[in-house]
Protein backbone atom coordinates (compact mmCIF):
# COMPACT_ATOMS: atom_id res chain seq x y z
CA UNK A 1 0.00 0.00 0.00
CA UNK A 2 1.52 3.41 -1.09
CA UNK A 3 1.67 5.98 1.47
CA UNK A 4 0.11 8.99 -0.64
CA UNK A 5 0.89 11.64 1.99
CA UNK A 6 4.65 10.91 1.72
CA UNK A 7 4.40 10.69 -1.98
CA UNK A 8 3.04 14.18 -2.47
CA UNK A 9 5.88 15.50 0.38
CA UNK A 10 8.38 13.86 -1.44
CA UNK A 11 7.34 15.22 -4.68
CA UNK A 12 6.89 18.37 -3.05
CA UNK A 13 10.59 18.40 -1.83
CA UNK A 14 11.69 17.35 -5.48
CA UNK A 15 9.75 20.60 -6.59
CA UNK A 16 11.31 22.64 -4.12
CA UNK A 17 14.71 21.88 -4.96
CA UNK A 18 14.05 22.80 -8.45
CA UNK A 19 12.73 25.79 -8.07
CA UNK A 20 15.38 26.60 -5.70
CA UNK A 21 18.18 25.76 -7.75
CA UNK A 22 16.51 27.48 -11.09
CA UNK A 23 15.78 30.33 -9.00
CA UNK A 24 19.23 30.83 -8.49
CA UNK A 25 20.41 30.27 -12.21
CA UNK A 26 17.89 33.19 -12.89
CA UNK A 27 19.48 35.49 -10.48
CA UNK A 28 23.04 34.91 -11.23
CA UNK A 29 22.79 34.41 -15.19
CA UNK A 30 20.84 37.91 -15.46
CA UNK A 31 22.90 39.84 -12.46
CA UNK A 32 26.12 38.99 -14.21
CA UNK A 33 24.37 39.77 -18.08
CA UNK A 34 23.53 42.67 -16.83
CA UNK A 35 26.54 43.64 -14.96
CA UNK A 36 28.91 42.41 -17.88
CA UNK A 37 26.69 44.22 -20.16
CA UNK A 38 25.96 47.64 -18.61
CA UNK A 39 29.74 47.85 -17.63
CA UNK A 40 30.23 47.89 -21.63
CA UNK A 41 27.29 49.89 -22.70
CA UNK A 42 28.73 53.30 -22.96
CA UNK A 43 32.40 52.35 -23.77
CA UNK A 44 32.31 49.24 -26.05
CA UNK A 45 29.96 50.81 -28.96
CA UNK A 46 29.93 46.82 -30.42
CA UNK A 47 28.16 45.67 -27.65
CA UNK A 48 24.99 47.15 -28.34
CA UNK A 49 25.52 45.85 -32.03
CA UNK A 50 25.64 42.41 -30.37
CA UNK A 51 22.94 43.08 -27.48
CA UNK A 52 20.56 40.92 -29.53
CA UNK A 53 22.56 38.10 -30.12
CA UNK A 54 23.60 37.74 -26.44
CA UNK A 55 20.31 37.89 -25.23
CA UNK A 56 19.00 35.25 -27.47
CA UNK A 57 21.09 33.09 -26.05
CA UNK A 58 20.29 33.76 -22.37
CA UNK A 59 16.49 33.28 -23.16
CA UNK A 60 17.07 30.12 -25.35
CA UNK A 61 19.58 28.38 -22.26
CA UNK A 62 17.16 29.29 -19.31
CA UNK A 63 13.76 28.53 -21.46
CA UNK A 64 15.00 25.10 -22.29
CA UNK A 65 16.66 24.70 -19.09
CA UNK A 66 13.26 25.47 -17.27
CA UNK A 67 11.33 24.01 -20.05
CA UNK A 68 13.44 20.44 -19.22
CA UNK A 69 13.18 21.04 -15.42
CA UNK A 70 9.02 21.08 -15.92
CA UNK A 71 8.85 18.27 -17.76
CA UNK A 72 11.53 16.73 -15.78
CA UNK A 73 8.76 17.19 -12.74
CA UNK A 74 5.90 15.90 -15.07
CA UNK A 75 7.61 13.15 -15.58
CA UNK A 76 8.59 12.06 -11.99
CA UNK A 77 4.56 12.95 -10.76
CA UNK A 78 3.35 10.95 -13.65
CA UNK A 79 5.81 7.50 -12.45
CA UNK A 80 6.05 8.20 -9.30
CA UNK A 81 3.58 5.45 -8.22
CA UNK A 82 4.71 3.03 -10.98
CA UNK A 83 8.33 2.84 -10.00
CA UNK A 84 7.78 3.43 -6.23
CA UNK A 85 10.11 6.30 -6.54
CA UNK A 86 10.10 6.80 -2.81
CA UNK A 87 9.53 4.09 -1.08
CA UNK B 1 31.22 5.01 -13.68
CA UNK B 2 30.92 4.45 -17.45
CA UNK B 3 31.38 0.60 -16.01
CA UNK B 4 29.44 -1.00 -19.14
CA UNK B 5 30.65 -4.36 -18.43
CA UNK B 6 28.65 -7.45 -17.48
CA UNK B 7 31.06 -9.08 -15.06
CA UNK B 8 31.68 -5.96 -13.32
CA UNK B 9 28.24 -5.23 -12.25
CA UNK B 10 27.22 -8.34 -12.32
CA UNK B 11 24.65 -8.50 -8.86
CA UNK B 12 25.75 -4.63 -8.81
CA UNK B 13 23.64 -3.37 -5.74
CA UNK B 14 21.23 -0.47 -7.51
CA UNK B 15 21.69 2.43 -4.15
CA UNK B 16 22.59 5.39 -6.50
CA UNK B 17 20.34 8.45 -6.03
CA UNK B 18 19.96 11.64 -7.72
CA UNK B 19 22.55 13.39 -5.49
CA UNK B 20 25.19 10.95 -6.73
CA UNK B 21 23.81 11.48 -10.05
CA UNK B 22 24.54 14.59 -9.71
CA UNK B 23 28.01 14.53 -7.88
CA UNK B 24 29.16 12.31 -10.57
CA UNK B 25 28.71 15.02 -12.83
CA UNK B 26 29.89 17.66 -11.03
CA UNK B 27 32.62 16.27 -9.71
CA UNK B 28 34.59 15.80 -13.30
CA UNK B 29 33.42 18.54 -14.97
CA UNK B 30 33.76 21.60 -12.09
CA UNK B 31 36.97 21.94 -12.70
CA UNK B 32 36.21 23.74 -16.14
CA UNK B 33 35.54 26.48 -13.67
CA UNK B 34 39.03 26.18 -12.00
CA UNK B 35 40.93 26.41 -15.16
CA UNK B 36 40.68 26.53 -18.82
CA UNK B 37 37.60 28.60 -19.68
CA UNK B 38 39.66 31.40 -19.39
CA UNK B 39 41.26 30.65 -22.29
CA UNK B 40 37.78 32.15 -23.85
CA UNK B 41 39.28 35.74 -22.70
CA UNK B 42 42.19 35.18 -24.49
CA UNK B 43 40.81 34.55 -27.55
CA UNK B 44 38.14 37.42 -27.58
CA UNK B 45 38.00 38.98 -24.16
CA UNK B 46 35.37 39.67 -21.99
CA UNK B 47 32.35 39.94 -24.51
CA UNK B 48 33.90 36.78 -26.22
CA UNK B 49 34.13 34.56 -23.31
CA UNK B 50 30.19 35.42 -22.30
CA UNK B 51 29.18 34.85 -25.40
CA UNK B 52 31.03 31.71 -24.96
CA UNK B 53 29.23 30.74 -22.01
CA UNK B 54 25.89 31.28 -23.18
CA UNK B 55 25.86 29.44 -27.02
CA UNK B 56 27.89 26.66 -25.10
CA UNK B 57 25.70 26.79 -22.07
CA UNK B 58 22.96 26.06 -24.45
CA UNK B 59 24.35 23.49 -26.35
CA UNK B 60 25.32 21.50 -23.37
CA UNK B 61 21.57 21.97 -21.62
CA UNK B 62 20.53 20.06 -24.44
CA UNK B 63 23.21 17.51 -24.43
CA UNK B 64 21.90 16.81 -20.93
CA UNK B 65 18.21 16.72 -22.02
CA UNK B 66 19.40 14.18 -24.92
CA UNK B 67 21.36 12.22 -22.48
CA UNK B 68 18.54 12.52 -19.44
CA UNK B 69 16.15 10.85 -22.23
CA UNK B 70 18.84 7.98 -23.19
CA UNK B 71 20.05 7.46 -20.06
CA UNK B 72 16.98 6.45 -18.44
CA UNK B 73 15.54 4.56 -21.16
CA UNK B 74 18.12 2.28 -21.58
CA UNK B 75 19.66 2.45 -17.87
CA UNK B 76 22.99 1.26 -19.34
CA UNK B 77 26.39 2.28 -17.99
CA UNK B 78 28.13 2.49 -20.73
CA UNK B 79 26.53 6.07 -21.35
CA UNK B 80 27.12 7.08 -25.03
CA UNK B 81 29.27 4.55 -26.06
CA UNK B 82 25.70 2.01 -25.37
CA UNK B 83 23.78 4.49 -26.83
CA UNK B 84 25.50 4.77 -29.93
CA UNK B 85 25.92 0.56 -29.91
CA UNK B 86 22.22 0.40 -29.79
CA UNK B 87 20.89 3.13 -31.99
CA UNK B 88 23.41 4.06 -34.78
CA UNK B 89 26.09 1.12 -35.33
CA UNK B 90 29.40 -0.83 -34.22
CA UNK B 91 31.51 1.88 -36.32
CA UNK B 92 29.85 5.18 -34.21
CA UNK B 93 29.48 3.15 -31.29
CA UNK B 94 33.97 2.89 -31.38
CA UNK B 95 33.92 5.85 -32.76
CA UNK B 96 32.19 7.46 -29.22
CA UNK B 97 33.94 4.89 -27.05
CA UNK B 98 37.25 5.85 -28.55
CA UNK B 99 36.30 9.79 -27.85
CA UNK B 100 34.96 9.30 -24.83
CA UNK B 101 38.78 7.63 -23.83
CA UNK B 102 40.25 10.13 -25.09
CA UNK B 103 38.10 13.28 -23.79
CA UNK B 104 38.79 11.96 -20.42
CA UNK B 105 42.28 10.88 -20.40
CA UNK B 106 43.32 14.56 -22.53
CA UNK B 107 41.49 16.21 -19.24
CA UNK B 108 43.24 13.65 -16.69
CA UNK B 109 46.48 15.01 -18.02
CA UNK B 110 45.19 18.91 -17.87
CA UNK B 111 44.40 18.40 -14.19
CA UNK B 112 47.75 17.10 -13.63
CA UNK B 113 49.58 19.62 -15.00
CA UNK B 114 47.72 22.19 -13.21
CA UNK B 115 48.12 20.53 -9.65
CA UNK B 116 51.77 20.27 -10.90
CA UNK B 117 51.85 24.14 -11.68
CA UNK B 118 50.08 25.23 -7.99
CA UNK B 119 52.88 22.63 -6.46
CA UNK B 120 55.72 24.26 -8.48
CA UNK B 121 54.46 28.05 -7.54
CA UNK B 122 54.31 27.00 -3.85
CA UNK B 123 57.99 25.13 -4.12
CA UNK B 124 59.87 26.57 -7.38
CA UNK B 125 62.68 24.17 -6.86
CA UNK B 126 60.43 21.45 -7.94
CA UNK B 127 60.15 20.92 -10.99
CA UNK B 128 56.72 20.40 -13.22
CA UNK B 129 56.74 17.32 -14.96
CA UNK B 130 58.26 14.70 -12.52
CA UNK B 131 55.15 15.99 -10.23
CA UNK B 132 53.06 15.34 -13.16
CA UNK B 133 54.09 12.18 -13.60
CA UNK B 134 53.67 11.12 -9.97
CA UNK B 135 50.31 12.32 -9.85
CA UNK B 136 48.88 10.35 -12.54
CA UNK B 137 50.99 7.11 -11.05
CA UNK B 138 49.01 7.74 -7.79
CA UNK B 139 45.41 8.10 -9.23
CA UNK B 140 46.30 4.88 -11.51
CA UNK B 141 47.28 3.13 -8.11
CA UNK B 142 43.92 4.79 -6.15
CA UNK B 143 41.70 3.66 -9.42
CA UNK B 144 43.65 0.06 -9.89
CA UNK B 145 42.98 -0.79 -6.16
CA UNK B 146 39.15 0.39 -6.39
CA UNK B 147 36.87 3.30 -7.17
CA UNK B 148 33.94 3.29 -4.44
CA UNK B 149 36.16 5.00 -1.50
CA UNK B 150 37.56 7.61 -4.18
CA UNK B 151 34.16 8.42 -5.84
CA UNK B 152 32.66 9.41 -2.04
CA UNK B 153 36.12 11.25 -1.68
CA UNK B 154 35.69 12.86 -5.03
CA UNK B 155 31.96 14.23 -3.80
CA UNK B 156 33.49 15.61 -0.66
CA UNK B 157 36.41 17.69 -2.78
CA UNK B 158 33.87 18.55 -5.43
CA UNK B 159 31.04 20.06 -2.75
CA UNK B 160 33.88 21.85 -1.29
CA UNK B 161 35.07 23.33 -4.31
CA UNK B 162 31.38 24.45 -5.45
CA UNK B 163 30.83 26.31 -1.92
CA UNK B 164 34.15 28.10 -2.76
CA UNK B 165 32.90 29.40 -5.79
CA UNK B 166 29.51 30.27 -4.34
CA UNK B 167 31.05 32.08 -1.16
CA UNK B 168 33.80 34.31 -3.86
CA UNK B 169 30.90 35.31 -5.44
CA UNK B 170 28.49 36.57 -2.85
CA UNK B 171 31.49 38.17 -0.79
CA UNK B 172 32.64 40.00 -4.33
CA UNK B 173 29.34 41.09 -4.90
CA UNK B 174 28.54 42.35 -1.55
CA UNK B 175 31.38 44.48 -1.16
CA UNK B 176 33.08 41.94 1.70
CA UNK B 177 35.77 41.03 -1.00
CA UNK B 178 37.90 43.12 -3.37
CA UNK B 179 37.25 45.64 -4.92
CA UNK B 180 35.36 44.78 -8.69
CA UNK B 181 37.48 46.92 -11.36
CA UNK B 182 34.99 47.96 -14.39
CA UNK B 183 37.92 49.44 -16.43
CA UNK B 184 39.48 45.46 -16.28
CA UNK B 185 36.33 44.51 -18.23
CA UNK B 186 36.13 47.98 -20.53
CA UNK B 187 40.04 47.35 -21.79
CA UNK B 188 39.67 43.62 -22.38
CA UNK B 189 36.12 43.70 -24.01
CA UNK B 190 37.03 42.53 -27.24
CA UNK B 191 40.73 42.18 -28.03
CA UNK B 192 40.41 40.51 -31.53
CA UNK B 193 37.12 42.19 -32.51
CA UNK B 194 34.23 40.04 -34.07
CA UNK B 195 36.49 37.21 -35.00
CA UNK B 196 37.93 36.63 -31.89
CA UNK B 197 34.22 36.59 -30.23
CA UNK B 198 33.68 34.29 -32.40
CA UNK B 199 36.87 32.13 -31.99
CA UNK B 200 36.34 31.91 -28.25
CA UNK B 201 33.42 29.40 -28.61
CA UNK B 202 36.35 27.03 -29.13
CA UNK B 203 37.24 26.75 -25.08
CA UNK B 204 33.20 27.55 -24.64
CA UNK B 205 32.39 23.64 -23.96
CA UNK B 206 35.28 24.14 -21.11
CA UNK B 207 32.81 25.40 -18.55
CA UNK B 208 31.09 22.00 -18.74
CA UNK B 209 32.66 19.10 -20.65
CA UNK B 210 31.83 15.93 -19.60
CA UNK B 211 28.31 16.64 -17.94
CA UNK B 212 26.99 14.11 -20.26
CA UNK B 213 29.20 11.43 -18.03
CA UNK B 214 26.16 11.73 -14.75
CA UNK B 215 24.21 9.24 -16.91
CA UNK B 216 26.46 7.15 -16.88
CA UNK B 217 25.61 5.63 -13.48
CA UNK B 218 22.08 4.73 -15.03
CA UNK B 219 22.69 1.32 -14.17
CA UNK B 220 23.69 1.54 -10.64
CA UNK B 221 20.99 3.90 -9.53
CA UNK B 222 17.98 2.75 -7.28
CA UNK B 223 15.15 4.83 -9.83
CA UNK B 224 16.80 5.47 -12.55
CA UNK B 225 14.22 6.91 -14.57
CA UNK B 226 13.68 9.83 -11.32
CA UNK B 227 17.34 9.76 -10.45
CA UNK B 228 19.14 10.59 -13.94
CA UNK B 229 16.91 13.27 -15.50
CA UNK B 230 16.90 14.98 -11.95
CA UNK B 231 20.13 14.35 -11.24
CA UNK B 232 21.56 15.60 -14.22
CA UNK B 233 19.77 18.56 -14.60
CA UNK B 234 20.44 19.58 -11.65
CA UNK B 235 24.13 19.41 -12.44
CA UNK B 236 23.73 21.23 -15.43
CA UNK B 237 22.42 24.25 -13.27
CA UNK B 238 24.87 23.91 -10.69
CA UNK B 239 27.40 24.04 -13.56
CA UNK B 240 25.52 27.15 -15.27
CA UNK B 241 25.69 29.06 -11.97
CA UNK B 242 29.54 27.86 -11.29
CA UNK B 243 30.41 29.31 -14.76
CA UNK B 244 28.57 32.40 -14.11
CA UNK B 245 29.70 33.51 -10.82
CA UNK B 246 32.95 32.84 -12.29
CA UNK B 247 33.13 34.99 -14.85
CA UNK B 248 31.87 37.74 -13.42
CA UNK B 249 34.77 37.45 -10.11
CA UNK B 250 37.33 36.73 -12.45
CA UNK B 251 36.85 39.49 -15.12
CA UNK B 252 36.51 42.20 -12.31
CA UNK B 253 39.35 41.47 -10.18
CA UNK B 254 42.14 40.00 -13.16
CA UNK B 255 42.99 42.11 -16.28
CA UNK B 256 42.01 40.73 -19.10
CA UNK B 257 45.70 40.18 -20.42
CA UNK B 258 46.56 38.02 -17.78
CA UNK B 259 43.29 36.49 -17.26
CA UNK B 260 43.38 34.78 -20.52
CA UNK B 261 47.01 33.39 -20.11
CA UNK B 262 46.61 32.19 -16.30
CA UNK B 263 46.66 28.49 -15.21
CA UNK B 264 44.63 28.71 -12.12
CA UNK B 265 42.28 32.26 -12.97
CA UNK B 266 39.91 31.46 -9.57
CA UNK B 267 43.20 31.38 -7.51
CA UNK B 268 44.64 34.00 -8.55
CA UNK B 269 41.08 36.59 -8.50
CA UNK B 270 41.04 35.43 -5.06
CA UNK B 271 44.70 36.19 -4.55
CA UNK B 272 43.86 39.76 -5.84
CA UNK B 273 41.40 40.56 -3.56
CA UNK B 274 43.72 40.22 -0.51
CA UNK B 275 41.90 38.02 1.39
CA UNK B 276 43.25 35.18 3.17
CA UNK B 277 40.32 32.92 3.92
CA UNK B 278 39.08 33.71 0.58
CA UNK B 279 42.91 32.86 -0.87
CA UNK B 280 43.20 29.43 1.01
CA UNK B 281 39.66 28.39 -0.01
CA UNK B 282 39.99 29.04 -3.89
CA UNK B 283 43.46 27.07 -3.77
CA UNK B 284 42.27 24.39 -1.82
CA UNK B 285 38.89 24.43 -3.95
CA UNK B 286 41.49 24.54 -7.35
CA UNK B 287 43.83 21.74 -6.27
CA UNK B 288 40.65 19.48 -4.59
CA UNK B 289 38.65 20.26 -8.01
CA UNK B 290 41.77 18.95 -9.86
CA UNK B 291 42.46 15.77 -7.85
CA UNK B 292 38.76 14.81 -8.08
CA UNK B 293 38.32 14.91 -11.63
CA UNK B 294 41.62 13.82 -12.53
CA UNK B 295 40.29 10.61 -10.18
CA UNK B 296 37.13 10.41 -11.89
CA UNK B 297 38.30 10.92 -15.41
CA UNK B 298 40.67 8.01 -14.84
CA UNK B 299 37.61 5.99 -13.62
CA UNK B 300 35.61 7.11 -16.83
CA UNK B 301 38.51 6.61 -19.14
CA UNK B 302 39.37 2.89 -17.83
CA UNK B 303 36.07 2.21 -18.22
CA UNK B 304 35.09 3.37 -21.85
CA UNK B 305 38.67 1.25 -22.81
CA UNK B 306 37.31 -1.52 -21.19
CA UNK B 307 33.94 -1.53 -23.03
CA UNK B 308 35.99 -1.07 -26.15
CA UNK B 309 37.92 -4.61 -25.09
CA UNK B 310 35.33 -6.53 -24.14
CA UNK B 311 32.86 -5.77 -27.11
CA UNK B 312 35.56 -6.80 -28.92
CA UNK B 313 36.64 -3.67 -30.49
CA UNK B 314 40.40 -4.03 -29.30
CA UNK B 315 42.34 -6.95 -28.28
CA UNK B 316 40.30 -8.72 -25.41
CA UNK B 317 43.59 -8.22 -22.67
CA UNK B 318 42.30 -5.30 -21.57
CA UNK B 319 38.86 -6.98 -21.01
CA UNK B 320 40.62 -8.57 -17.47
CA UNK B 321 38.40 -7.66 -14.30
CA UNK B 322 41.25 -8.30 -10.86
CA UNK B 323 40.59 -11.08 -9.00
CA UNK B 324 40.69 -9.46 -5.51
CA UNK B 325 39.57 -5.34 -6.28
CA UNK B 326 37.29 -6.17 -8.90
CA UNK B 327 38.78 -3.68 -11.29
CA UNK B 328 39.42 -3.32 -14.67
CA UNK B 329 43.09 -3.29 -13.69
CA UNK B 330 44.80 -3.36 -16.93
CA UNK B 331 42.36 -1.05 -18.50
CA UNK B 332 43.29 1.44 -15.97
CA UNK B 333 46.88 1.07 -15.83
CA UNK B 334 46.75 1.55 -19.33
CA UNK B 335 45.10 5.21 -18.99
CA UNK B 336 48.60 5.86 -17.65
CA UNK B 337 51.11 6.42 -20.68
CA UNK B 338 48.46 8.20 -22.72
CA UNK B 339 47.82 10.29 -19.94
CA UNK B 340 51.79 11.01 -19.62
CA UNK B 341 51.91 10.83 -23.37
CA UNK B 342 49.54 13.85 -23.08
CA UNK B 343 51.03 15.86 -20.39
CA UNK B 344 54.91 15.29 -21.85
CA UNK B 345 53.60 18.39 -23.98
CA UNK B 346 53.46 20.52 -21.44
CA UNK B 347 51.04 22.85 -23.31
CA UNK B 348 47.20 23.27 -21.11
CA UNK B 349 46.09 24.72 -24.40
CA UNK B 350 47.06 22.11 -26.54
CA UNK B 351 45.91 18.86 -24.47
CA UNK B 352 42.51 20.88 -23.74
CA UNK B 353 41.78 21.49 -27.06
CA UNK B 354 42.21 17.78 -28.25
CA UNK B 355 39.45 16.84 -25.02
CA UNK B 356 37.48 19.64 -26.78
CA UNK B 357 37.21 18.23 -29.98
CA UNK B 358 36.95 14.44 -28.63
CA UNK B 359 33.92 16.10 -26.44
CA UNK B 360 32.53 17.75 -29.40
CA UNK B 361 32.64 14.61 -31.44
CA UNK B 362 30.41 13.12 -28.66
CA UNK B 363 27.88 15.70 -28.86
CA UNK B 364 27.47 14.96 -32.37
CA UNK B 365 26.75 11.14 -31.54
CA UNK B 366 24.62 11.83 -28.76
CA UNK B 367 21.65 13.55 -29.98
CA UNK B 368 22.24 11.71 -32.99
CA UNK B 369 21.88 8.60 -31.51
CA UNK B 370 18.79 10.50 -29.50
CA UNK B 371 17.05 11.12 -33.50
CA UNK B 372 17.82 7.58 -34.33
CA UNK B 373 16.48 5.78 -30.85
CA UNK B 374 13.48 7.99 -31.53
CA UNK B 375 13.08 6.53 -35.16
CA UNK B 376 13.17 3.07 -33.65
CA UNK B 377 11.10 3.32 -30.89
CA UNK B 378 8.52 5.76 -31.70
CA UNK B 379 6.43 5.13 -28.52
CA UNK B 380 6.01 6.98 -25.39
CA UNK B 381 5.61 3.86 -23.56
CA UNK B 382 6.58 3.47 -19.95
CA UNK B 383 8.92 0.47 -20.71
CA UNK B 384 10.95 2.05 -23.37
CA UNK B 385 11.17 5.69 -23.03
CA UNK B 386 9.90 6.43 -19.46
CA UNK B 387 11.12 10.27 -19.80
CA UNK B 388 10.14 12.25 -22.36
CA UNK B 389 12.46 14.82 -22.72
CA UNK B 390 11.01 18.03 -24.56
CA UNK B 391 10.79 19.36 -27.78
CA UNK B 392 12.73 16.93 -29.52
CA UNK B 393 13.84 15.64 -31.61
CA UNK B 394 14.37 19.83 -32.80
CA UNK B 395 16.65 20.03 -29.74
CA UNK B 396 18.68 17.24 -30.72
CA UNK B 397 19.17 18.74 -34.43
CA UNK B 398 20.10 22.15 -32.92
CA UNK B 399 22.46 20.51 -30.71
CA UNK B 400 24.47 19.20 -33.53
CA UNK B 401 24.39 21.93 -35.50
CA UNK B 402 26.00 23.88 -32.23
CA UNK B 403 28.96 21.44 -31.75
CA UNK B 404 29.86 21.52 -35.20
CA UNK B 405 29.63 25.20 -35.30
CA UNK B 406 31.43 25.29 -31.87
CA UNK B 407 34.41 22.88 -33.56
CA UNK B 408 34.46 24.73 -36.53
CA UNK B 409 36.07 27.74 -35.09
CA UNK B 410 38.78 25.86 -33.28
CA UNK B 411 40.20 26.76 -37.22
CA UNK B 412 41.29 30.12 -35.57
CA UNK B 413 44.59 29.28 -33.50
CA UNK B 414 44.16 25.18 -33.69
CA UNK B 415 43.41 24.29 -37.47
CA UNK B 416 46.41 21.66 -37.69
CA UNK B 417 45.27 20.18 -33.95
CA UNK B 418 41.57 20.08 -35.62
CA UNK B 419 42.31 18.51 -38.73
CA UNK B 420 44.85 15.78 -36.96
CA UNK B 421 41.88 15.19 -34.49
CA UNK B 422 39.43 14.65 -37.11
CA UNK B 423 41.76 12.77 -39.38
CA UNK B 424 42.33 10.45 -36.30
CA UNK B 425 38.62 9.63 -35.38
CA UNK B 426 37.97 9.24 -39.29
CA UNK B 427 40.58 6.59 -39.22
CA UNK B 428 39.94 4.95 -36.15
CA UNK B 429 36.22 4.91 -37.38
CA UNK B 430 37.00 2.66 -40.68
CA UNK B 431 39.28 0.82 -38.71
CA UNK B 432 36.95 -0.18 -36.05
CA UNK B 433 34.04 -0.82 -38.89
CA UNK B 434 36.36 -3.16 -40.75
CA UNK B 435 37.35 -4.71 -37.65
CA UNK B 436 33.73 -5.38 -36.50
CA UNK B 437 32.61 -6.95 -39.64
CA UNK B 438 34.52 -10.13 -39.01
CA UNK B 439 32.29 -10.28 -35.56
CA UNK B 440 28.80 -11.63 -35.47
CA UNK B 441 26.62 -9.66 -32.58
CA UNK B 442 23.26 -9.47 -32.75
CA UNK B 443 20.91 -7.19 -30.62
CA UNK B 444 17.45 -9.16 -28.95
CA UNK B 445 15.65 -5.98 -27.62
CA UNK B 446 14.03 -8.24 -25.83
CA UNK B 447 16.15 -9.84 -24.23
CA UNK B 448 18.60 -7.24 -23.67
CA UNK B 449 16.83 -4.61 -22.57
CA UNK B 450 13.00 -6.12 -22.32
CA UNK B 451 12.07 -3.70 -25.13
CA UNK B 452 9.97 -4.68 -28.18
CA UNK B 453 11.24 -4.93 -31.72
CA UNK B 454 11.92 -1.55 -33.47
CA UNK B 455 9.86 -0.30 -35.71
CA UNK B 456 11.37 -1.40 -38.85
CA UNK B 457 10.97 -5.11 -37.62
CA UNK B 458 7.54 -5.51 -36.51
Amino acid sequence: MVNETKYHNDLKKDAGIIVLVLGLLYFSETFVFYKIMSTLWDAVPEARTLFPVYLLFLLLLLGIETIGCITVYKSIKEHMYDFNYYD
Amino acid sequence: MSGNTNSEHAGVVKTLRPYHVWALGVGIVLVGEYMGWNFTVAKGGILGSLFALLVAGTMFVMVSLCASELGSSTKLAGGPYDWARLFVGPGAAALVGLAVYMEFIALEAADAIVVASITNSIFPEIQTFPVTLLIIAFLTFMNYRGVVAALNLNFALTFTALIAIIVFFFANITGFAGTWHPEYLISGAMPNGFIGIFAALQFGPWFYLGIEGAAMCAEECKHPTRAVPLGQQAGMITLLLGSGMTLYVCSGLIPAAELGTSVYPLFEAATATGSTFLIAALGIGTLFTCIASANGTVCDASRSWFALSRDKFLTNWFADVHPRYSTPYRAVIFTMPIAIAFAFSGFLDQVITFSIISGLICYVMIPFSLIRFRKLFPEHSQKVRPFVGPLQPTLAYITIFLAIVIMSTLNWGYGFNLIFGLLFYVIAYFYFSWRYKSIEINHDWGEDLGWPEPAHRR
